[in-house]
């Protein structure tokens, strides 16, 4: 990579954006909050990453491939990326040879679409699909990328059997009408009735360059296997033979009858049975208890639910009178535990697994070693009374663990009472430290709303800081971006220095942007090598440029 | 005419307390708000239904409001409730809280139209807000007067005047204008459990009161009340810009000058010492309402005439109008607003000389 073109006139506007753009992206949610409607929030993340995008056009791309980005985020980002053409927007800190034709540009969307997969799975990756559907996004890179994520999955027949519906809904639009129509004429021409392969005997030329085009390029194995995918995915399976896809074959078996099924996921065997056309329909679904009696075979019978997903169910399972053990340790999702704990009760098993799991996401080489913890455990931090109950709160507690996990020392205190009372909570933390070690640096967890009264903690703040002399940085963690800064955090004052955290993978990355306030133009440099070096392809073809 | 005591109002009613036994004061701007609390059994849970919920509301003519009580429970409709509606109607205002039976339709013909010269009556809607706080007194002194459709007319124009909103008759342009600000508003007021009644200070003197009947019924109307009642002081007050005094300094300054301690014990002393000083000022200021006697008057129209169901009073004393829904001594629903012209301070002169004169003893040699 050549040298930024980065200005020194553009540097403090440039900088400014990305210590924003990297508290928005770690902490925005399409979520409501308890003061803030989906709508309100998602706005505010729409209107920040437009802003970042017309200062220049990589800085979304940039933020969006750091760890700890949201899903929400990420996905907004993308979908903007994909919404403009390829050479639309400007470069203002990459060379654009380096962006264009050297392919840091590829690089970028396709690491900001892996970082959206494996943080957060592949609903999310398809919801983006989707949504381009939706706004009648169909540009050539976009397609190509689309192609590329979906035929490329290792675990494609898996997901063919949970995303049906989305997956062909997916690749309709990308092909169009009229070529997913050829596509599916020639798949059910190559897969014969007796599922003899004929590949190759009966391909035209035109045939096999649209096959070729849209399909082998991206899929990585025989074509045959393909075609019959693609036969399951458009519903055009009825006489087709899966015996190379054993759950395909289950899936073909749970038709007919879903006793005893194991490898079909049980949403996928619930929408089966669901169905009046199901030959089991009438003994097994037609009334509440044969509902309920269903569904409770499938619970205890499914083994592909994953345990981040037990873990989820584990109030359903227990109503439904399915005796089923979770290892609750194997789970990595914290939320999908501190929901269990709310929604019946914080057994010794399910604290247990939270405090192990805060150990193992804990930050290696954490800067600070010796810190002090406030939590904010006000009514405010229960979240929306309809789509987040308790997530602020989850995710403040959770943030704790992983902080006093990553330091040698720490103490917490949490705010008592029901009112946002900071003030009290962090004298009272300045008072349980040893003078022998002082503290290195504060955590504040909260949504930054207080109200006895609002602005006293920063008082507090400004004179303990004036008077003792210290130094160390006191960091305002929130839990909650308020739509009302424009996805930023609500600042308890200007005595801290306020992150947005969605997930505590992020503090790391978010105390790490503190850095490029001192060279902006170093750390941009870095994220765009690290980008150019990232192990991201579309598939077979490592750059097209399209 | 009946007198009623506002310590008789709100009896088994109080401040809800820190640890420390200080009265929590939730303060914004020059806002403050103190939340009430009683034992559960003065709580009326299981006795009335969700006012937001329960009722549908429908008219048909100018200047009244019918609700309907879908539910096998009582309702007590919220001080001063209005119906801006998405219908092609004219939305309305009520002057006063009111009640409704089980299963029950009620008409008042003493509301008001709050939408200027739209036309078109609404149907079966639940679109409900609460008229701003600082619209109360005027709607209260019209309780009683002869029924026109334009009663709330002037208290709006006085909205729009204070808030800068330019509402004309229209209250929704209020509303449209600082909806976003006033949902963060929520945001800053907290609710304790067992909520049971608000008190709410500007620049330390007290401007409204309100009891609920229930700590359930308290819930539910949480946060109209915040957003739209009493947001609007916090608007006006923003416009008049008003801050809140950094009361914590001048506590920290004050000790400083006289204690040779460390750092952090004398920022502790000061958080106690601000708490306390807080709590003083509230609790004084409570103490003198508390001191207050209203003339209640009985109010009828649209009321139920039912021996069972609690009877409206219209409350009036010097500096303060509000109303109340009592059944045998029991109060559901008290709600209390100090008039805008009134000037406790000079009260407080006059009753300091007056209390002084009533010790004086009579001239003698």
């Amino acid at each position: 990579m050549e040298n930024l073109v980065l200005t020194q006139k553009a540097l403090p506007a440039v900088k400014q954006s990305l210590i924003d753009g990297l508290t928005i992206a770690s902490g925005s949610k399409s979520s409501a909050t308890y003061y803030h409607s989906r709508d309100e929030q998602m706005k505010a993340i729409q209107t920040q990453i437009d802003k970042l995008y017309k200062l220049s056009k990589e800085l979304p791309l940039i933020i969006a491939s750091q760890k700890g980005a949201t899903g929400q985020f990420v996905s907004e980002v993308l979908l903007n990326e994909f919404k403009q053409t390829l050479k639309g927007g400007a470069c203002n800190i990459v060379n654009p040879i380096d962006w264009y034709d050297n392919g840091i540009s590829d690089k970028a969307v396709l690491s900001a679409l892996s970082n959206l997969y494996t943080e957060n799975g592949l609903p999310y990756v398809l919801r983006l699909f989707v949504e381009l559907k939706n706004k009648k996004i169909n540009n050539e890179r976009s397609r190509k990328i689309m192609l590329g994520f979906i035929w490329g999955q290792p675990n494609i027949e898996f997901y063919a059997v949970k995303y049906r519906n989305k997956i062909a809904q997916v690749l309709k639009h990308v092909y169009g009408l009229k070529k997913t129509s050829i596509l599916l004429s020639i798949a059910q021409k190559q897969v014969a009735i007796n599922n003899t392969i004929l590949f190759n005997n009966v391909y035209s030329e035109k045939e096999a360059k649209i096959v070729n085009e849209c399909i082998v390029r991206y899929f990585n194995g025989d074509a045959t296997k393909a075609f019959k995918l693609l036969l399951f995915l458009f519903k055009k399976d009825n006489d087709v033979d899966f015996f190379e896809f054993p759950l395909l074959s289950e899936y073909q078996k749970a038709k007919v009858d879903i006793r005893g099924i194991k490898s079909v996921p049980e949403e996928v065997l619930l929408g089966l049975i669901s169905s009046v056309k199901h030959p089991q329909y009438h003994t097994m679904w037609s009334t509440d208890l044969q509902k309920e009696a269903t569904k409770a075979m499938i619970r205890s019978t499914v083994e592909v639910t994953s345990v981040n997903q037990q873990v989820r169910q584990t109030k359903s399972t227990a109503k439904l009178g399915v005796e089923k053990h979770v290892e609750l340790e194997k789970a990595t999702d914290f939320m999908a535990l501190y929901k269990t704990g709310y929604e019946t009760i914080f057994t010794e098993e399910i604290r247990s697994a939270i405090v192990k799991l805060a150990l193992k996401k804990k930050i290696n080489n954490f800067f600070y070693q010796n810190i002090g913890i406030v939590v904010d455990d006000s009514v405010s931090m229960t979240g929306n009374k309809l789509e987040s109950k308790n997530t602020p709160r989850a995710i403040a507690d959770f943030t704790s663990l992983v902080l006093m996990a990553s330091a040698n020392e720490s103490n917490r205190v949490d705010t008592k009472g029901f009112a946002s009372d900071l003030a009290s909570s962090f004298i009272e933390l300045l008072k349980e430290e040893r003078p022998e070690k002082p503290y290195d640096a504060i955590f504040i967890i909260t949504d930054g709303y207080e109200n006895a009264y609002d602005g006293m903690t920063n008082e507090v703040i400004q004179i303990w800081k004036a008077e003792s002399g210290s130094v160390i940085p006191i960091f305002q963690i929130s839990p909650i971006t308020g739509a009302e800064t424009g996805g930023n955090v609500r600042a308890l004052g200007a005595g801290v220095v306020t992150m947005a955290i969605n997930n505590p993978v992020a503090i790391q990355t978010q105390i790490n942007a503190r850095l490029l306030e001192i060279d902006t133009k170093r750390w941009l440099e870095n994220q765009v090598l690290a980008l150019e070096a990232a192990p991201v392809k579309r598939t077979k073809k490592i750059s097209i440029n399209a | 005419m009946n007198t009623k005591d506002l310590s008789e109002m709100l009896k088994g009613c109080r401040p809800v307390k820190d640890k420390d036994g200080n009265i929590v004061v939730q303060s914004i701007l020059n806002m403050q708000v103190v939340c009430l609390t009683t034992d559960v059994e003065y709580s009326m849970d299981d006795r009335f239904a969700n006012p937001l919920t329960s009722l549908t509301s429908s008219n048909s003519q100018y200047g009244q409001i019918s609700f309907s009580n879908n539910e096998n429970k009582e309702v007590i409709l919220p001080t001063q409730m209005a119906v801006i509606t998405k219908q092609v109607a004219q939305n309305h205002g009520m002057i006063k809280a009111g009640y409704v039976s089980p299963k029950a339709n009620v008409t008042y013909h003493d509301a008001g139209c709050v939408q200027g010269s739209q036309g078109g009556y609404f149907r079966g809607t639940q679109e409900f807000r609460m008229i701003p706080v600082s619209m109360r007194e005027m709607l209260f002194d019209s309780i009683g007067k002869p029924n026109s459709y334009s009663r709330i007319y002037p208290a709006i124009e006085k909205l729009g005047r204070d808030t800068n909103s330019g509402a004309g008759n229209y209250l929704d342009v209020y509303f449209n204008k600082y909806d976003k600000k006033l949902e963060q508003f929520i945001a800053h007021f907290e609710r304790p459990k067992n909520l049971i009644g608000i008190i709410v200070l500007i620049d330390g003197e007290i401007v409204a009161i309100d009891k609920f009947p229930s700590f359930t019924y308290a819930e539910q109307v949480w946060d109209l009340m915040i957003r739209d009642c009493y947001g609007s002081l916090a608007i006006i007050s923003e416009l008049q810009h008003k801050t809140s005094v950094n009361e914590f300094t001048q506590s920290y300054e004050e000790l400083k000058k006289d204690n040779r301690t460390t750092v952090v014990d004398l920022l502790e002393k000061a958080l106690k010492k601000t708490k306390e000083r807080m709590t003083a000022s509230v609790h004084e200021k409570i103490q003198e309402v508390l001191e207050l006697q209203f003339d209640a008057e009985l109010d009828t129209e649209g009321q139920s005439t039912s021996r069972t169901a609690p009877k409206s009073y219209v409350l009036k004393t010097e500096g303060y109008v509000g109303q109340v829904l009592t059944e045998n001594e029991f109060n559901h629903l008290v709600s209390i607003i100090k008039r805008e012209r009134f000037n406790p301070n000079a009260y407080r002169q006059i009753s300091e000389l007056r209390n002084k004169a009533r010790k004086q003893k009579n001239f003698s040699l």
